[in-house]
């Protein structure tokens, strides 16, 4: 039997969401999306996710607090950051918080693929 | 008499008041409602196309298309989904050959841009060009290159700009002969534009526009020039020094600078004496 991986989506948009959910799905992972700050809280709980992609910005939260969060409840989690930025700085100082890589848009899924297989 | 007038007068402006009222309540509605239903198309567009992305060949259920088909048979309701699809193509990267062609096609939205691209309108045809090229239908290149002269300048701006997202440094052929002006904002467009296009190995196009009577072409081509270090250019664009134009001249010294700068010879500081001793002894200029 193929264990699915399980992924968790942390971004406000919901196109954003909807897309990265039905292609991963179709590369047999389970995926759970949170919205909104509560919905993150209560899905980071679990501890369940091998790969975490979230936005650097969601509403009631910093970015830093953010993967803070994700680090200190999910310890066995890859972080994926997604940003509409493509700065040095940034990535350097998200890297440093723990994140494993910094997406940015347009994603390339092929890469998205390769990084959380 | 008077107090008849003055009731009269409150009435009505109570009529206007609550019309106003209902009006108001009912745009808010129409565009709740208008939003919702942008919401659901740009959903299903994003979950089919999101799961269809490992398929050579898409196929999408019946079902979203008849949806998709029905809100296009709205007024306006292609630019709602020519919107949702250039939004989705900024979310995710997808080649020129894979921009979302199999869904464009299957409800029609292609067919329905081109009939914008007949409209007598110049607005109706600036906006099917913009979205002709930022979803990538590249059928409907051939009739950008009538508006890149044309008297509206949102026109022939998305013209132009339509014509290098699909020919790249090409484009460059369908401006040699403009005469309408052309600003700096859509300059730095055609540049971005440009970035994205590898370097050809023949610059005869931004030659020709050298050449040319116009002014704001010439410009454009010194500005490629020098954002591009298009060093080959040197023999057309040192001429433009001299130039009554005090824009022309300005950007041919800043190409000049940039052609010294780069022939210069490298000074190597720290003297590794390896380097200098290979570097010279190559040259037979020096006996150790």
């Amino acid at each position: 039997m193929v264990v699915k991986k399980e992924v968790l989506i942390i971004n406000e948009n919901h196109s954003v969401t909807a897309l990265l959910k039905s292609y991963l799905v179709s590369k047999k992972c389970n995926v759970t999306i949170s919205h909104t700050n509560t919905e993150f809280l209560l899905a980071i709980n679990s501890n369940r996710y091998s790969s975490i992609i979230t936005d650097i910005l969601l509403v009631g939260t910093s970015g830093l607090e953010l993967i803070n969060t994700i680090k200190n409840n999910s310890t066995k989690s890859k972080v994926f950051v997604l940003s509409h930025m493509d700065q040095q700085v940034q990535k350097e100082m998200i890297s440093e918080l723990g994140a494993i890589s910094f997406l940015t848009f347009p994603i390339d899924l092929g890469y998205l693929n390769s990084v959380i297989e | 008499m008077n107090e008849t007038r003055l009731q009269y007068a409150i009435l009505l402006v109570l009529i206007v008041f609550i019309i106003i009222l209902i009006s108001l309540a009912a745009s808010v509605f129409v565009r709740k409602k208008r939003s919702k239903r942008l919401q659901r198309i740009k959903i299903i567009l994003a979950t089919s196309i999101g799961s269809q992305l490992k398929n050579s060949e898409p196929s999408y259920p019946t079902k979203i298309i008849n949806i998709l088909k029905k809100e296009l048979k709205l007024n306006y309701g292609f630019m709602a989904i020519a919107n949702v699809l250039v939004e989705l193509q900024e979310i995710i990267l997808l080649p020129q050959t894979e921009k979302p062609m199999a869904i464009i096609n299957k409800i029609g939205l292609d067919s329905k841009i081109f009939n914008k691209l007949k409209s007598k309108n110049s607005y109706k045809i600036a906006l099917a060009i913009k979205y002709s090229y930022e979803l990538g239908i590249i059928k409907h290149c051939e009739h950008f290159k009538q508006y890149t002269n044309h008297k509206n300048v949102n026109l022939r701006r998305e013209a132009q700009l339509g014509l290098f997202v699909f020919e790249g440094w090409g484009g460059f052929k369908y401006l040699s002969n403009i005469t309408q002006p052309m600003s700096l904002w859509q300059i730095i467009r055609i540049m971005e534009v440009l970035e994205k296009h590898p370097l050809p190995a023949s610059l005869v196009q931004v030659k020709n526009m050298l050449c040319s009577k116009h002014s704001d072409t010439i410009i454009l081509a010194l500005y490629c020039a020098n954002h591009f270090e298009l060093v080959t250019l040197n023999n057309e664009i040192l001429p433009c020094l001299d130039s009554g134009n005090e824009r022309i001249s300005k950007l041919a010294v800043q190409f000049k600078l940039m052609l010294e700068a780069k022939t210069r010879p490298k000074v190597i500081v720290g003297g590794d004496k390896e380097i200098i001793l290979k570097t010279s002894t190559s040259n037979g200029s020096i006996y150790t």
